[in-house]
């Protein structure tokens, strides 16, 4: 259950009891996993911890219209400092607090216009993006910083957005607008369809050459059973990178069960560069099967099996199992 | 309005319609009476007379219950040819479980306390899960089969290797396949009763279907001989001491009490409890 926070700020002590309300809800959640990578010790560690504080109040001075806010952070809790025995068993203490998002906004019969750090919309392609084990590697970042949004409002199902980023700290090359995007989703009848074009600037890059990512997600509802599809694709000059995500849903009761297949397309222009082989191609596929259990509306369990295959020397093929319980609030 | 019909469940009768489940029960209109161990049809339109329901009632419910009555003094005889042989391995087995088999359930059901003998007997139903698995997917149950897969997956990592059964309170049913139920599926007959040795009561097709179902049970798979026989026994005795509480329930002549009791738990189990009785429901 979320929990209301009544934020009360008294206009004077003794004065008339004029009470500006704002209801801000306290969300986040934690969630532990324990993996076992072939090959590799047991891990048991915190996935993450995370909360956040949103809500909206009523403009009095612009009819129709809502503010919103929200600040959502997530806590490193094992620790970075992979030498630092310390810092997960003897100390348990562990630094690092990462912003996830700060962003305000305002809604109303135009749409939401929404400004600060927040999410990629663009990652509403990423239907398939159902598994704990990253498969697949996508292109497209969860979040963007000093970025602006506007998102339509829904019109039979239809809602198109356009972001801006423009962080002048990167670069001052007189391109006031470093990065943006388009995208529409559509959903109606078990559909949903979405699409995202992002364009990033060379000079914000530092290259020749802008940087283009687009994706197309669907995802298909009948009955108990769900289809989902995702495909993503970045071009930088001649330089392109792919990956495809094939995922399948079957629920039972308080039950999901997920199969999915993913691919990536490692363009060969990255050998040799920071973790990738220097010879052969880099390509990837995984095998993923999850069975999730929602113990509750806030709890849930996860058991899911991995199989990793790389096509060149890279890595290794790995088999993964990792098991979850989630704990939201 | 559901079906009215008499089920039988080894020795027990339960009403699908009304759900109680007691010993010789009779269902008559929507209401279940407890008859007697000699019921016959007229005992049974009999009793309907007096208690005043309807013709169309008592002549549905002579009707359903007619073929179940046939079933059980007729289908015997001439479903059990081999019965001089039968009543033979079934007398070594009684011995072999009056002396042996028996007592070691006793007395493990003594000294465990009942915490672990639950615990030994969901860890041996999740292994048993997988043959149930596979049987649901020959039988193209495919929803059945994807709740074991879940059941299993679950049983055998959260719930500690299958010791929890944490599945069935999350609403995973557990379902009881085999192959020899596979085979009657695809509509291999049963043929004739026969009594194995130390395996019990079973029938051609259903003493074939050991055979597969053995391959996928993962007990086999443990390579270390002693391990995997130390889990044969344990499980042995598991099922015995499951047993022990509806034992009693056995009256007459055993080796007939457990032949029915056999043959109709069997079609019934293949049947996934839908018998085919000439009834309808809007009669009424």
């Amino acid at each position: 259950m979320k929990k209301s926070l009544i934020a009360l700020a008294i206009a004077g002590a003794m004065t008339a009891p004029i009470v500006a309300q704002a209801d801000a809800t306290l969300y986040g959640g934690v969630e532990t996993r324990l993996k076992f990578i072939e090959d590799h010790d047991a891990d048991l560690f915190v996935d993450k911890a995370e909360m956040g504080v949103k809500g909206s109040s009523d403009l009095e001075n612009l009819d129709g219209v809502k503010a919103t806010y929200q600040i959502e952070f997530r806590i490193d809790a094992n620790g970075n400092d992979d030498s630092a025995l310390a810092n997960t068993i003897n100390n348990s203490n562990s630094s690092g607090v990462q912003m996830r998002k700060a962003n305000v906004g305002l809604v109303g019969d135009f749409g939401i216009v929404q400004i600060g750090r927040q999410n990629n919309l663009g990652n509403a392609v990423k239907k398939a993006d159902v598994f704990m084990s990253q498969s697949a590697g996508y292109l497209a970042n969860d979040r963007f910083g000093n970025a602006v949004y506007y998102v339509t409002p829904k019109m039979a199902g239809f809602e198109a957005y356009a972001g801006l980023i423009l962080d002048g700290q990167q670069d001052d090359n007189e391109e006031d607008v470093d990065a943006w995007q388009l995208g529409f989703n559509y959903g109606l009848m078990g559909l949903d369809l979405s699409a995202a074009y992002t364009e990033v600037d060379s000079n914000y890059l530092d290259g020749a050459d802008d940087a283009e990512l687009w994706g197309v997600g669907a995802a298909y509802a009948i009955g108990d059973f769900t289809l989902a599809a995702t495909y993503e694709n970045q071009e930088v000059g001649d330089v392109e990178d792919e990956t495809a995500v094939l995922a399948a849903l079957y629920t039972i009761g308080n039950t999901t069960l997920k199969a999915g297949y993913a691919e990536t397309w490692v363009d060969n222009s990255h050998e040799g560069s920071d973790g990738l082989s220097n010879t052969g191609d880099n390509d990837y596929a995984g095998y993923t099967v999850q069975a999730a259990y929602a113990l509750g509306k806030k709890a849930t369990v996860k058991a899911e099996w991995n199989t990793q295959d790389y096509d060149g020397d890279r890595f290794e093929d790995t088999d993964t199992v990792t098991l979850s319980y989630a704990v939201a609030f | 309005m559901g079906a009215l019909f008499c089920v039988w469940v080894l020795d027990w009768c339960g009403c699908v319609f009304c759900s109680v489940t007691v010993r010789n029960l009779v269902c008559v209109g929507v209401k279940c009476y407890k008859g007697q161990d000699d019921w016959k049809v007229s005992s049974l339109v009999k009793e309907a007379l007096t208690m005043n329901y309807s013709r169309v009632a008592m002549l549905s419910a002579a009707l359903v219950c007619t073929p179940l009555i046939a079933a059980e003094q007729g289908e015997g005889a001439s479903a059990d040819p081999w019965e001089g042989f039968n009543r033979a391995v079934f007398e070594f087995n009684d011995v072999l479980d009056r002396y042996a088999l028996k007592p070691a359930a006793r007395g493990y059901q003594y000294v465990t306390p009942d915490l672990i003998e639950r615990g030994v007997t969901n860890f041996f139903g999740n292994l048993g899960d997988v043959r149930t698995l596979a049987n649901n997917a020959l039988q193209f149950k495919l929803h059945d089969a994807a709740s074991d897969v879940a059941r299993i997956t679950l049983n055998s990592t959260f719930g500690l290797a299958g010791v929890l059964d944490l599945a069935t309170p999350l609403g995973l049913e557990k379902h009881h396949e085999d192959f020899g139920q596979t085979l009657g599926y695809w509509g291999v007959p049963s043929g004739n009763y026969l009594v194995l040795p130390l395996f019990g009561p079973s029938s051609v097709r259903d003493g074939v279907a050991l055979v597969p179902d053995s391959y996928i049970d993962p007990v086999g798979d443990v390579e270390y001989v002693p391990t995997r026989n130390s889990l044969y026994a344990l499980r042995l005795i598991d099922t015995r001491a499951e047993l022990l509480k509806s034992e009693g329930l056995i009256s007459g002549d055993r080796y007939l009490f457990i032949r029915d009791a056999y043959l109709q738990r069997r079609e019934y189990q293949v049947n996934d409890g839908q018998i085919n009785a000439p009834f309808d429901a809007e009669d009424f």
